[in-house]
């Protein structure tokens, strides 16, 4: 088993599913590659953060106040009918007390290990969200171009993008040297419509990019994106001479629509 | 004596023609290769660990030759010839080889002018980064490795490949046919003016990008379109976007003004 066979195999390897045999090349191989070593140990990494985000369960502390509750109730149940015949203002008052006591803490207790456990949940989201962007943002410097096209569509599963990571991919779009990334790179920026961020990006692409079909790409996604800034880079792509003729087309249609 | 001589002379030319026939580089430690000339480039593989640059054999089985490798030029006894690009490390091969970590940058000196067709023996599962230049083309056969291929004018042939596959051209056509589809990272194949051309094996797991600007998709898969609610900007977006066999790794076709032909193999 060769280095790329090994990598074809990991996944199947992590969720066990790989043939026995398969498997005993793989440990064979994983024994004699360092490189493949740390290659599994990343891939371990990644799918534990991939992994579901704890369940919230009620803490320990909600059920035994549960049962206290329970417990103070079917003490005042018997009581009740002990005294039955007089009404035992000062027992009632006792007990009604100790309920609102029971209740009170019970759900402030409730309360508080929800905060808790809240934050706690958060805390862990938030962690596996930094990572995970980090390792986005690792894998966006890759040498592979095919690598750095796959983080660029990572992106495409964040809502509420960060500074950080607009302008990771508007550097992308900008000076990376091969023009399939940059091509997704004006994709992913296209489809964070509320980011001025992207959108200035996006204008600056316009102006500096040679590749006629990138420059199709970017006029398609800004008109798109309604975005009347891109007005003016674009009537001066169309003044230009070396524009090729399909490009201006689309020029004028995109201007018409933009307009 | 003056016999001798002429013999030693002869013979000493005839090493000289024969150094530079071809050239090999070892690969020990080298996990990608980036290549750059301008001429017509064929890429085979090879069962030892060592690239070898070699020139194109014709149909009769006779090597092409540079266009100045029959000249012994008189004047130029002594000296040796340098390069606008470049130091010639390659025994007057007229290539730069630089070793940058674990990647070997192989850049060809000489203008389309003086090369008629190169080729480039590897083991199959070495990366390759290959530009052609403005003339160029590249013909790859029987990699399952990554590979990435920029081209201006000339076409692009990779056959019996695996992918990943980052290709790129203005004018030339792009033609792929998978073996298998490698499904760790995406397939990306665009060009401005050219026609992409790609065979996948039918029962491909893949999730497809598919866009023409200004031509036609054509394919034989099993297509099925995801209507869209509302109206949308008239010309703004034509993609398809669509999966085969439940879905997998992205492959992603364009042309601006050429087809997009997908074909079962």
């Amino acid at each position: 088993m060769d280095c790329k066979q090994f990598e074809n195999n990991i996944l199947d390897y992590l969720d066990g599913s790989l043939a026995e045999a398969e498997k005993q090349r793989f440990k064979a191989h994983l024994q004699s590659c360092a490189s493949c070593q740390a290659e599994l140990e990343a891939q371990q990494k990644l799918m534990t953060l991939f992994g579901q985000v704890p369940q919230e369960t009620p803490s320990d502390r909600l059920r035994d106040g549960f049962l206290d509750m329970l417990a103070e109730e079917q003490q005042a149940q018997v009581v009740h009918m002990a005294h039955k015949k007089e009404f035992p203002w000062k027992t009632a008052f006792q007990i009604a007390a100790s309920i609102a006591l029971v209740m009170g803490g019970f759900f402030l207790g409730g309360l508080r290990s929800g905060d808790t456990s809240q934050e706690q949940i958060s805390a862990l989201q938030q962690e596996s969200k930094v990572l995970k962007q980090q390792m986005m943002l690792a894998l966006m410097e890759n040498r592979s171009p095919s690598k750095r096209i796959q983080a660029v569509n990572y992106t495409e599963e964040i809502a509420q993008p960060d500074a950080t990571l607009i302008k990771a991919l508007a550097d992308r779009l900008l000076y990376d040297a091969n023009s399939n990334v940059r091509l997704a790179a004006a994709e992913a920026l296209g489809n964070f419509k509320s980011s001025q961020q992207a959108r200035a990006a996006l204008i600056e692409a316009l102006n500096t990019e040679k590749d006629p079909s990138l420059q199709i790409e970017l006029i398609g996604i800004l008109v798109r994106l309604q975005e009347k800034r891109a007005l003016e880079p674009m009537k001066k792509l169309l003044e230009t001479q070396e524009t090729p003729i399909y490009v201006k087309e689309q020029l004028n249609n995109g201007i018409t629509q933009l307009i | 004596m003056k016999k001798v001589s002429t013999l030693i002379a002869f013979l000493s030319v005839c090493l000289m023609a024969h150094a530079q026939k071809s050239y090999t580089h070892s690969l020990s430690g080298i996990k990608k290769v980036v290549v750059s000339s301008n001429t017509t480039m064929e890429f085979k593989t090879g069962n030892s660990n060592e690239l070898v640059i070699g020139h194109i054999e014709t149909k009769d089985g006779h090597q092409h030759h540079d266009h100045n490798d029959d000249q012994i030029d008189e004047r130029a006894k002594g000296l040796t010839p340098i390069y606008a690009g470049g130091n010639d490390n390659t025994n007057g091969f007229g290539f730069s080889v630089e070793k940058e970590g674990d990647v070997l940058k192989v850049k060809d000196l000489k203008s389309f002018m003086q090369r008629s067709g190169l080729r480039f023996t590897l083991p199959k599962g070495i990366d390759l980064s290959i530009d052609t230049g403005n003339l160029g083309s590249a013909d790859v056969n029987g990699f399952d490795s990554d590979i990435e291929v920029n081209s201006n004018v000339g076409g692009v042939v990779l056959t019996n490949v695996t992918g990943p596959i980052t290709a790129r051209t203005s004018t030339g056509n792009i033609e792929v046919v998978f073996t298998e589809v490698n499904q760790t990272s995406p397939i990306s194949l665009r060009s401005s003016t050219g026609a992409v051309d790609v065979s996948l094996p039918a029962n491909t797991k893949a999730n497809l990008e598919l866009k023409s600007t200004m031509g036609n998709v054509f394919t034989d898969f099993d297509v099925k379109y995801q209507q869209e609610e509302g109206m949308k900007v008239v010309g703004a977006n034509r993609k398809i976007d669509t999966q085969i066999n439940g879905g997998g790794v992205l492959i992603k076709l364009s042309s601006s003004v050429g087809n997009v032909y997908l074909r079962k193999k």
